[in-house]
């Protein structure tokens, strides 16, 4: 079935939906209130192949799509008017785990961080270069294939009193589940995998993000003060993740 | 308590003081009344009736009372003069007392007496002994405050009470004046520091004077600047986002245009992303700029200053490459402080940068952190053609151009190292530039490890 022959038979978005199907395109919701922007947007994404642009123009038609929506990925800007991208990427986030990329205004560190402790899963700033944005959102999908291509009886990972099952994507503390977000738990998986010793922010960029670090890049420690903040310090006291001067991150080994 | 307080307390005190003395003073000095022609003439018929009943009663027994007449005569010059008959044994024929002072004068005269003392003793004006010991004495009479004060005892009472009353009061009117005051100091201090949401005027309570006035007048001072600054705020983020939205459109353009321009094209493309870029930072280094300007509070955590500035320097690194510069680091061991880590590594990335910007090609920035226990501090070096001595604070001035900056391709630090500056005095910490010799500038930020 080609995508042209779909095209005569449905809206748009009903081809979206189905093409998610079909594996070939990769469904995008972008979520911007600048309609000139997000036609520029669509032209490049349609130019560049493999792509289906779905578009809204504020925050909760975008959440309502986003909900009912299958979409590979969710493009959604910060700064919408009424319902922000922030109060927009929680009620998201209350229903799907659809990744989500937030676009920020560059020079705003607040805001990209609060975003990622929301639970976006990455962020570029806005304006930016569109070979960016389309990169990183390969990025996340080649990283998103490959949490959902971990067999579910896969090993599961412990260190001291955590759990990790990469199937399930969760983490177990004692007793007690901890909610993570699909960028938390890789980076907290790619910590406790090399327990003890020091794995570079280059290299958990990679793995969570799909992704190089770039320079002035925050989101790596964003997503770690995350993690400290949710899974609290060890049993004796200790911080569980030690910050390694120059070098990068240290998930600290009990045993 | 304030040297205000003090001041208005003591001084209050004081006038109380002097005042109620110089009152004294003068009531002691001020006659009951005045002794004329007449009165003296009075006397001298008193005198004479009292000599002629007295010998009356020396001649023979009388019906009636033997000085009646006399004591009519006595009790007629009342008003004017306490007067006395007293009998040889030294009683007043009327049974009036008499008082110690009187008696103590009479027989020693005033003259034995100094100071206060002589000033508050009954004044005779009239005496006459020469009766067949019967005496006529006439007394100025005392003010009332004056013979209360003639006593030692009840003076010593009298100025304790004095002191106590006097203070309290001063007290109190300090308070009173001394409490909206420093209300409104407070507030005019947490204003400077950017608190607009401050107001005066519940604190001062339910008076209606000047004060009053003064902290409603102070309050809606601040809810207009409070106003003024966020409408400005609100301009600055409506025209930075206004600016953004066409330019993200251009980015967008680009991105386009590249697709499927031609070798030729691509370069040019380049070039404008550049531009574009620039113009990008340019925004919101401004708006953080005016968002810092307002911003009082920071949010502090621990911060290993070393690492944040390591990181600095890598990606400075990077960059600097392109233009055949070096980023050198050095650190020594450096106490985890506390700091909203967002802001300082803003801060030292914005004077590395500049550091960069000025240092020739082929020449180092030195960056260098050390601690000395109570104070962290960052040192960042270039070798470039530094700043006229004049100048060495204006750098830190929003776009402010002092000679060294190369226009051009790469416009003079513009409004980072103000953002700098106000990052570092956020942390109650110091921030300042020297030149080097033969040439080049310095930059220090000093942090405090406590606050």
């Amino acid at each position: 079935m080609s995508a042209g022959f779909q095209m005569h038979l449905c809206s748009p978005e009903m081809a979206a939906r189905m093409d998610t199907m079909t594996d070939s395109n990769i469904n995008v919701l972008l979520v911007d209130d600048d309609v000139a922007f997000t036609d520029l947007v669509a032209e490049f994404l349609d130019a560049e192949g493999g792509f289906s642009v779905t578009r809204r123009h504020d925050g909760a038609a975008g959440v309502a799509e986003a909900n009912a929506g299958a979409f590979d990925v969710i493009v959604l800007d910060v700064g919408l008017p009424e319902l922000n991208g922030f109060e927009a990427l929680r009620r998201i986030r209350d229903a799907v785990d659809t990744p989500v990329v937030m676009l920020t205004a560059r020079g705003d560190d607040i805001d990209r961080i609060l975003g990622l402790e929301i639970g976006a899963d990455d962020y570029v700033p806005k304006p930016c270069n569109l070979r960016e944005l389309v990169a990183r959102i390969r990025a996340i999908l080649r990283r998103q294939a490959r949490v959902d291509s971990v067999d579910s009886a896969a090993e599961v990972l412990r260190v001291g009193d955590l759990r990790l099952e990469p199937g399930a994507q969760s983490a177990v503390l004692g007793d007690t589940a901890v909610a993570l977000t699909g960028a938390e738990y890789l980076v907290l998986e790619v910590l406790v995998r090399d327990a003890g010793t020091v794995v570079s922010k280059d290299a958990i960029a990679r793995h969570a993000l799909g992704r190089r670090i770039m320079p002035y890049d925050r989101s790596v420690d964003a997503h770690i003060a995350n993690l400290r903040k949710k899974l609290g310090p060890l049993p004796e006291g200790r911080q569980r993740i030690k910050t390694v001067r120059g070098r990068g991150y240290l998930y600290v080994s009990t045993a | 308590m304030s040297r205000f307080f003090w001041r208005i307390l003591l001084s209050t005190w004081f006038v109380v003081a002097v005042t109620t003395a110089v009152s004294l003073w003068v009531a002691t000095l001020m006659p009951a009344s005045d002794p004329t022609v007449a009165s003296g003439h009075r006397m001298d018929r008193l005198v004479a009736l009292v000599a002629r009943d007295l010998r009356a009663a020396q001649s023979g027994p009388m019906a009636g009372d033997p000085l009646g007449a006399a004591r009519d005569a006595a009790l007629d010059l009342a008003p004017l003069f306490d007067v006395f008959i007293l009998a040889p044994d030294g009683r007043d024929v009327l049974g009036r007392d008499v008082s110690e002072d009187v008696r103590d004068t009479l027989q020693k005269g005033v003259d034995h007496r100094d100071g206060i003392d002589a000033l508050l003793a009954p004044r005779i004006v009239y005496e006459n002994t020469d009766l067949a010991g019967y005496a006529v004495v006439a007394v100025e009479p005392v003010a009332p405050v004056s013979r209360a004060l003639a006593r030692r005892d009840v003076r010593l009472v009298q100025l304790a009470l004095l002191a106590i009353a006097s203070a309290l009061a001063a007290v109190l009117l300090a308070r009173f004046v001394v409490r909206p005051v420093r209300a409104l100091q407070q507030a005019g201090r947490q204003v400077a520091a950017g608190d607009l949401t401050v107001r005066v005027a519940p604190r001062v309570g339910a008076r209606k004077d000047d004060i009053a006035q003064l902290a409603h007048d102070f309050d809606a001072m601040t809810a207009r600047i409070d106003t003024l600054l966020s409408s400005q705020q609100r301009l600055m983020r409506d025209v930075s986002h206004e600016l953004r939205s066409p330019l993200a459109r251009l980015q967008a353009l680009i991105s386009i245009a590249r697709q499927s321009g031609s070798d030729d094209d691509l370069e040019r493309l380049d070039r404008m992303e550049a531009e574009l870029e620039r113009l990008d930072t340019l925004i919101g280094d401004i708006l953080m700029f005016a968002r810092l300007q307002v911003r009082a509070e920071i949010e502090r955590h621990p911060t290993d200053i070393v690492d944040l500035v390591q990181t600095v320097c890598d990606d400075a690194a990077i960059e600097a490459q392109a233009e055949h510069k070096q980023v050198v680091f050095e650190a020594e061991e450096t106490p985890v402080i506390e700091v909203d880590s967002g802001l300082i590594h803003s801060a030292i990335d914005n004077v590395v940068r500049n550091a960069l910007r000025h240092t020739p090609a082929a020449t180092a920035v030195r960056v260098r952190v050390d601690s000395n226990g109570a104070r962290v501090r960052v040192t960042v070096e270039d070798d470039g053609p530094g700043v006229p001595e004049s100048s060495l604070a204006e750098i830190f001035e929003p776009f402010v151009r002092v000679g060294r900056a190369p226009s051009g391709r790469n416009p003079s630090g513009g409004i980072g190292l103000a953002i700098a500056q106000r990052s570092v005095r956020l942390h109650a910490g110091v921030i300042r530039a020297s030149n080097r010799e033969p040439s080049g500038l310095r930059v220090e930020i000093v942090l405090p490890t406590l606050h």
